[in-house]
């Protein structure tokens, strides 16, 4: 794992500070993040983590579209960490979130506009020194194909002659970007940069680092919740051959060894005695913590009009509660992360979403300053919001400091499952108030559950208003539920008030694709179908009323029933809707299920259309459209986490199954196609399947599901 | 120590015999494109090819492999050219790509013994674990690399 190939010699033309130039002394102290080589070779370096979601294939697209290169010339991407890649969406969010991260499907909002200038800076330069090399004017001078041709001679010169001329110019001020009809690869299905690898079997993710002299650990950790270490009985485990050393930290242990089968076997036998944590704490406790906090008044987290007033005026009101369990994020690659740390210099691999926790633990772990300390990125084997955590970097760093050699962790898929950031349980409380005719006059939400953003908050340790706030409201457990970017883009309520209660419960909470919006929208997209329902009315045209003020909103909507043949369903197949704006992305989803006598739910096909603005790789983004559904049809199919004696109960992918390719219907995903501002979509598809496959049990069957995920037993 | 036959060439590994062939791979040898999801034969992101057939390797020993034959996805082909991986790289399946290797080492077994498998056999064959859902391109790559492999 060689480290950046940016910062490595024949530095032609590299950029710090987006437009401005690398000179040697910013060279030596940060890398540049495009460097093209005298041979014309582009090397680029890259914000965010590439966990699957295309991120590196899109953002060397920017660079490519207007540096006027083709992909096949970037040979080299890689995440670097790097002071001018803090998360600018984020930041803008919540001023004092102030981190390089790749979370909150942002990746392109944060990015593409930088990554277009960069591009186009580079592209000028080029220009400007063939200008200079021909003494012709740069109007004269055209990029294309990855060199400059003088069009009235025909004279050219590849980017790698001029390059080191380049480096010498100083950037324009004034830049001008393409326009979306000059676009030769923006837009399109471009094959992704990342596929080779993935299919050889030469990517690097991190549980394949590999360092000369490493040694190899796993962890154990006290099984019960809450729990600290109080005594530790690890003869059996030293007297497992390879076994080299066990290192007990504060609620986990390390073992190292020779090799990872061997640290196993050393966790496998390692007795580790805790205290301290929830022993008595089950699955019914957690019920009871949401149940009792329902009645606690909340935080308002939205509010319009007078709904005390709607409420008390309505015919008729409809209260209805929606449950969602604890899930875990369960990424095909269990935790991993390596260290070598000597007395005065550290270096990390980890699969991380986090590059600048990963140096906060680094800092804190090794006492060396920043400088010291290179923090590298490797492919994630998944990430869905887990690997923002920093909890699996301590004990590469804390082993690697005491024996004085690289250390490589990699988690077991049991220590995986145990000892999760769990996507958190929710209780959400839906009132609806009703005129004569149905129609919805007034609102009154209440969510119920932990805050993840509070639990990340304290393990980085400050808050960032605006996500949250000391009195308890988290952006995150609210989003979807009308939060401020929902409001103007959905359904159009006239009162209405949502109300967000922190709970407290003594077991670790993060962030799980799609966050909030998985327990949000699975209530409001169920309690629709309810109120539509309940006057007789078409679930689909329903929605379509309350939306008829949002164009883009109806577009998709339309859209959905058009391609899925709203309400024509196959004889036997039965139809659930649903939509949502979520990550500035409008979307909807409408699915086609049938349910045996046993209440055996099979999937047939999945009908999505988004309106994301911009899409800047169209076969990437239906990539993650669908994942987004798959994983949200697992957790609304499929296991839960659940919780008994203090412990999680579930340990592998036999007892928390997955969906599988024989689970998976047909997906049909559309996108629509507009120039209108980029929104997200890693996590766009996750949180409306639930609600339109649990739509279409309750079509199919008139049972209606009020708790994901959905169970046999409930149905017959 | 143990002697092993992986990708055509000869090893000897200095591992108990009970160590399970994924981990010999993985950190005795550097194959690392054979990958640990679980453990327990359930995700199959550890396959390879023993004797030809697709096997979990992390629920076999180095000792059950003794005077076999194993390929992993590093013996695979050269350059990517099996007609698995062409047509994988052709619908550009992977997302994260961690359970793509075990993925491609079991359709090219399935493909070995079944030429033209049916939805119906891919369904039966390839249990597989994706997280990243990319469950449907993989189907779609099975059937293009059977065309491929058949010459079309
Ligand atoms: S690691 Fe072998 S099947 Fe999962
Ligand atoms: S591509 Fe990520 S698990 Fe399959």
């Amino acid at each position: 794992m060689k480290n950046s190939a940016l910062a490595g010699g024949g530095l032609a033309l590299g950029f710090s500070g987006f437009t401005k130039l690398a000179t040697a002394e910013t060279e030596s102290a940060l890398p540049p993040y495009l460097h093209i080589a005298s041979d014309g070779g582009i090397h680029l370096g890259v914000p965010s983590s590439e966990m699957g979601q295309g991120t590196h294939t899109t953002l060397a697209m920017l660079v490519a579209e207007e540096l006027e290169v083709e992909m096949a010339q970037i040979r080299h991407i890689e995440t670097l960490h790097h002071p001018d890649f803090k998360n600018i969406y984020l930041r803008e969010l919540a001023p004092k979130f102030n981190f390089q991260t790749t979370g909150g499907s942002c990746s392109i909002q944060s990015w593409h506009q930088p990554f277009r200038k960069l591009g186009a800076t580079a592209r000028e330069l080029l220009r400007s020194a063939a200008a200079l090399h021909w003494s012709v004017p740069v109007a004269e001078c055209i990029a294309e194909n990855g060199r400059v041709e003088h069009s009235s001679s025909g004279r050219r010169l590849g980017y790698g002659e001029l390059a080191q001329s380049a480096s010498r110019l100083t950037p324009p001020d004034n830049l001008v970007l393409k326009s979306p009809e000059q676009f030769r690869l923006l837009g399109k299905p471009v094959p992704r940069w990342d596929t080779p690898g993935k299919v050889n079997g030469t990517a690097r993710f991190g549980t394949d680092v590999d360092l000369p002299g490493m040694l190899y650990g796993t962890v154990k950790h006290c099984p019960v919740c809450g729990d600290k270490i109080t005594k530790v009985d690890d003869v059996r485990a030293k007297a497992v051959p390879g076994v080299i050393s066990v290192i007990p930290l504060e609620d986990h242990a390390v073992v190292v060894a020779d090799s990872t089968w061997a640290a196993m076997n050393g966790a496998k036998a390692l007795i580790l005695k805790g205290a301290g944590g929830h022993p008595d704490f089950n699955d019914d406790s957690i019920s009871q913590i949401l149940r009792d906090d329902l009645s606690k008044p909340g935080v308002p987290a939205a509010h319009v009009g007078d709904p005390a007033d709607a409420m008390s005026n309505a015919s008729q009101v409809l209260e209805m509660e929606y449950e969602v369990p604890l899930q875990a994020h369960a990424a095909m690659e269990p935790l991993s992360a390596t260290a070598s740390v000597t007395p005065d210099r550290c270096e990390v691999w980890a699969p991380t979403q986090l590059q600048d926790g990963a140096m906060m633990v680094a800092m804190g772990v090794t006492e060396l300053p920043p400088e010291k300390i290179r923090i590298h990125t490797t492919y994630l084997g998944g990430g869905f919001g887990r690997k923002v955590d920093i909890d699996y970097l301590v004990a590469p760093l804390v082993a690697s400091k005491i024996l004085g050699k690289p250390v490589k962790i990699i988690w077991s898929r049991e220590e995986d499952t145990r000892h999760d950031f769990y996507r958190p349980p929710f209780l959400v409380r839906m009132r609806f108030g009703l005129n004569a005719k149905g129609k919805i006059e007034g609102l009154m939400a209440k969510m119920v559950g932990p805050s993840c953003t509070l639990h990340f908050a304290k393990a980085l340790g400050f808050f960032f208003p605006a996500w949250i706030d000391e009195n308890g409201y988290d952006f995150v457990a609210a989003v979807s539920m009308f939060d401020p970017f929902a409001l103007p883009n959905t359904y159009a309520i006239p009162n209405l008030h949502v109300d967000y209660v922190p709970s407290k419960i003594p077991i670790n909470f993060g962030f799980w694709r799609s966050t909030g919006a998985s327990h949000n929208s699975f209530a409001l997209e169920s309690a629709l179908d309810e109120v539509a329902y309940a006057g007789g009315r078409d679930s689909y045209e329903f929605r379509r009323g309350l939306l008829i003020d949002r164009p883009r909103a109806l577009f998709v909507l339309d859209r959905v029933a058009e391609l899925s043949n709203w309400g024509k369903a196959p004889a036997g197949l039965f139809q659930g809707i649903s939509f949502t704006h979520y990550l500035e992305t409008f979307q909807a989803q409408v699915v086609e299920v049938s349910v045996s006598k046993r209440g055996k739910i099979k999937v047939h096909k999945i009908t999505c259309v988004a309106d994301c603005g911009q899409v800047f790789n169209s076969h990437i983004a239906k990539q993650q459209l669908e994942g987004g559904i798959l994983y949200g049809l697992t957790a609304a199919l499929k296991g839960e986490i659940n919780v008994q004696g203090g412990q999680v109960v579930q340990s592998n992918f036999d007892d928390y199954p997955m969906l599988k390719l024989k689970d998976t219907p047909e997906i049909n995903v559309h996108l629509m196609e507009n120039h209108e501002a980029p929104g997200g979509l890693g996590e766009a598809g996750t949180p409306l399947i639930g609600p339109a496959v649990a739509n279409a049990v309750f079509a199919a069957t008139g049972k209606r599901v009020r708790r994901l995920p959905i169970r046999r037993k409930d149905l017959v | 120590m143990a002697t092993l036959e992986i990708n055509r060439k000869m090893y000897q590994v200095d591992v108990p015999a009970d160590t399970p062939l994924l981990w010999a791979l993985r950190d005795s040898l550097k194959l690392h494109g054979t990958k640990y999801g679980c453990g327990i034969e359930q995700c199959g992101a550890c396959t390879v090819h023993l004797n030809g057939r697709a096997v979990r390797s992390c629920g076999i020993t180095v000792g059950e492999v003794a005077g076999k034959s194993v390929t992993t996805i590093e013996g695979l082909s050269a350059h990517s050219s099996h007609p698995v991986q062409q047509a994988w790289t052709e619908v550009d399946v992977p997302q994260c790509g961690y359970c793509q290797t075990g993925m491609i080492m079991a359709t090219a077994a399935l493909l070995e013994r079944n030429p033209k498998p049916s939805d119906r056999d891919i369904d039966r064959t390839i249990s597989n674990i994706c997280r990243c859902g990319t469950y449907n391109q993989v189907r779609a790559a099975i059937h293009r690399a059977a065309q491929i492999k058949e010459g079309a």
